[in-house]
């Protein structure tokens, strides 16, 4: 009998770790009876402030808006990690444009990443992703995080399938996807894609002065734009057009072989080399206000260290940005207190109050 | 029989007098002066220009020498270049108005009018779009075009405008200086007055100084002028870009205008320009003071009715420029007097007085 006893034990015990099931608090999405509507994109078709429609990156999938609603999903779902403790939305928030205000951030081991957590901003218009602009489109990023040893620790995609074809929540929403509940990395990637192109930001109080000839902004903002746009201090030449970055072809002066990315003077030598000789990818300034700290280290906490640093401390070195340079030395732009204020001022006309509160862009599974 | 034999003598004198070999009638004297040609950009443009010209595809300039640029200025304002010896391009490109030459439309070599207002030359070397619709990519190409110009100078066969300067004296020795042979051909012809042209730079107005210096020698009013010039708001400087002030570097800002050239929303007369679109290209606004009347056609006589037109003036048309739509209208940036008068006051300070003067580039017959 005690046998009988010991063996049904056992038995239980197989049961219980039956692969069928997952972790014990197994939280649904909560998502709204008709899909968001993710397709309609609402960007402008051109940017205002260069010959240039604003086009989606070619590589990547047509948004719909059952395939973002997975994206959507998958997007802030632990399960994309080996142990089931981190998602992209964990490095990722919301509320910070999709930055995450630290340094660096901490995977799924608690190590932390090599580079600051960068806010999504309208990936769908950009060819250089990632500090070290190694991703050319947003579908090209997507699992990427997730097989990092460092941050979500799956390498194996199959693996990864496997498990998601388990969850049964994903059924549904890979059969509205795809028109079948079969889960594959391609799909997978797809998905995120789509999400990630649906995130579209261009509705800040700059944008509503670009339609009002600025007759909404202060006069301190107008004194920061127009500082910003100066031949001086030439932030718009990198930070340009409507999209305030360089991924625009012919929108920003880099050295023309580098699209996008460029070296800011941040190290003489750098340590960490990003996309090649201490070159890195130039950010959006869209909602800049909300994802420091900024540079690829996080070392400049705020905003007016940002400009400090363009002001009298970029370092020369054979790689600076040309624009940079005044013969064997860095440019000293001495950017006034006075100066400064009207700048930041500026900077903060960019942040977008409905990308940030969005349903659609929100984590499902928070109650 | 005295008289029949001074007759004879007579006769042969007038004959003599009408030998093909001799040149025409003056004894011409030439500015000798030597001169450095050589293009010297100022360390505030370097920067920016650094990349324009190895970057330019297909350009076919040649390099420029001091003794073959100054065979080009002779060419430039030698009226021998026409058909009737009566114009040259100095005719129309007058040194002290930035080499435009104050008129709506210019009278060619017969008093006919051209079709379109004569441009100022400002910066040739750095630009790949020249004529009001951008069809010279480049000086070299530019050249001998408004030479063999049926309006402008009348001289259709380049060769026989090589025969008439090989029986010019004084080319001789130029070209023997510019060419080691005294050997002239269109080519030469053509290569010299390229070089003249791309050894016309402009960079030393107020604003040139004022890069140095942060725009300390800037009035109150000209910095206004600066900031509205640069600002999103009206964003002048989307199409009159960076040290050039025109589309034609793709390395300036916002160098993305088609060509060089997009369409400002002008009422179009029989002129319709690129491809009938309405598109013209966008001049440098170097010197812009001095080159009225403005616009293809010089239909405006001031810089206050350029900026009325931007104002209030623009007219949808199918290929306006989008950046001057609103929508399915033109938009209306409804610049105030203020704003106005502090535009006028900044587009001053681009003005290169020395570029008016410098006698290197000046009319060399005296």
């Amino acid at each position: 009998m005690k046998k009988l006893i010991l063996l049904l034990f056992i038995a239980g015990g197989f049961f219980a770790c039956d692969s069928n099931t997952v972790e014990p608090t197994d939280v649904q999405p909560s998502l709204p009876e008709t899909a968001y509507n993710y397709s309609d994109l609402k960007v402008p078709t051109q940017d205002q402030f260069s010959f240039q429609e604003l086009q989606a990156n070619s590589a990547n999938p047509k948004v719909t808006d059952d395939g973002a609603t997975l994206g959507r999903v998958l997007f802030y779902d632990n399960k994309l990690s080996i142990n089931n403790k981190v998602s992209c939305g964990s490095c990722h928030l919301q509320s910070k444009a999709f930055a995450d205000n630290k340094d660096f951030s901490e995977g799924f081991e608690g190590r932390l990443t090599e580079r600051n957590s960068i806010a999504i901003i309208n990936p769908n218009y950009c060819q250089n992703l990632f500090w070290d602009s190694r991703a050319g489109s947003a579908l090209d990023l997507t699992l990427k995080p997730v097989q990092n040893h460092i941050e979500m620790g799956i390498e194996d995609l199959d693996f990864l399938a496997k498990k998601l074809s388990k969850v049964d929540y994903y059924k549904d929403l890979f059969q509205k996807a795809y028109g079948s509940n079969e889960v594959t990395p391609q799909k997978l990637s797809d998905a995120v894609a789509q999400f990630l192109c649906s995130m579209t930001t261009f509705d800040s109080k700059f944008d509503r002065g670009v339609n009002s000839n600025f007759s909404n902004f202060t006069a301190l903002e107008r004194k920061g734009e127009q500082l910003f746009n100066s031949s001086e201090l030439k932030c718009a030449s990198c930070h340009s057009g409507i999209t305030f970055n360089a991924e625009l072809n012919t929108s920003s002066y880099s050295q023309p072989d580098v699209k996008g990315a460029t070296n800011i003077g941040l190290d003489r030598k750098s340590k960490d080399k990003g996309k090649e000789d201490g070159k890195f990818r130039i950010p959006s300034l869209r909602n800049v206000e909300l994802t420091g700290p900024y540079m690829h280290d996080g070392r400049l906490k705020t905003l007016e260290e940002v400009i400090d640093h363009y002001s009298n401390k970029i370092q020369y070195s054979e790689h600076l940005d040309i624009k940079f340079k005044n013969g064997n030395k860095a440019v000293k732009l001495n950017i006034s207190d006075d100066d400064k204020a009207a700048l930041v001022a500026f900077l903060k006309t960019l942040t977008d109050e409905t990308y940030i509160s969005d349903p659609k862009y929100s984590d499902p599974f928070v109650k | 029989m005295k008289f029949q034999f001074l007759s004879a003598v007579l006769l042969l004198f007038v004959f003599s007098a009408c030998a093909p070999e001799s040149t025409t009638q003056e004894d011409v004297k030439l500015d000798q002066t030597e001169y450095d040609y050589s293009i010297n950009v100022p360390n505030s443009a370097k920067n920016e220009l650094a990349n324009y010209y190895s970057n330019s595809v297909g350009n076919t300039n040649p390099d420029v020498t001091n003794a073959g640029a100054a065979l080009g200025r002779v060419l430039f304002y030698d009226t021998k270049l026409s058909i009737n010896n009566e114009v040259s391009c100095g005719t129309c490109h007058h040194q002290d108005l930035a080499f435009a030459d104050g008129k709506n439309l210019t009278e060619g070599f017969n008093g006919q009018l051209t079709v379109r207002n004569s441009k100022a030359i400002t910066n040739p070397y750095f630009a790949n779009n020249l004529f009001w619709d951008g069809r010279a990519s480049d000086a070299m190409n530019l050249t001998l075009q408004p030479v063999s110009n049926h309006i402008e100078m009348g001289m259709e066969d380049m060769d026989f405008l090589a025969k008439k300067l090989s029986k010019t004296n004084y080319y001789t020795d130029l070209f023997k200086k510019a060419y080691n042979s005294s050997d002239i051909t269109s080519e030469k012809i053509s290569d010299a007055m390229a070089q003249f042209l791309c050894s016309m730079t402009t960079f030393e107005s107020k604003y040139d100084e004022g890069i140095k210096s942060n725009f300390s020698n800037f009035t109150a009013l000209e910095l206004k002028g600066k900031r509205l010039f640069e600002g999103s708001k009206y964003f002048c400087q989307g199409c009159h870009s960076g040290i050039t002030f025109d589309a034609e570097n793709q390395f300036s800002y916002y160098g993305g205008s088609q060509n060089g050239a997009t369409n400002i929303g002008l009422p179009l007369t029989r002129d319709k320009g690129i491809n009938d679109e309405g598109r013209f290209r966008i001049p440098s606004l170097r010197n812009v003071e001095k080159t009225a009347p403005y616009m293809h056609d010089g239909r405006f006589a001031t810089l206050d009715q350029v900026i009325d037109h931007y104002s209030k003036g623009i007219e949808m048309q199918e290929m306006l420029d989008p950046r001057f739509k609103n929508g399915n209208q033109a938009k209306k940036f409804n610049i105030s007097d203020d704003e106005k008068v502090a535009l006028v006051a900044f587009l001053k300070t681009l003005t290169d007085e020395k570029y008016l003067t410098n006698p290197k580039y000046s009319n060399p017959f005296l």
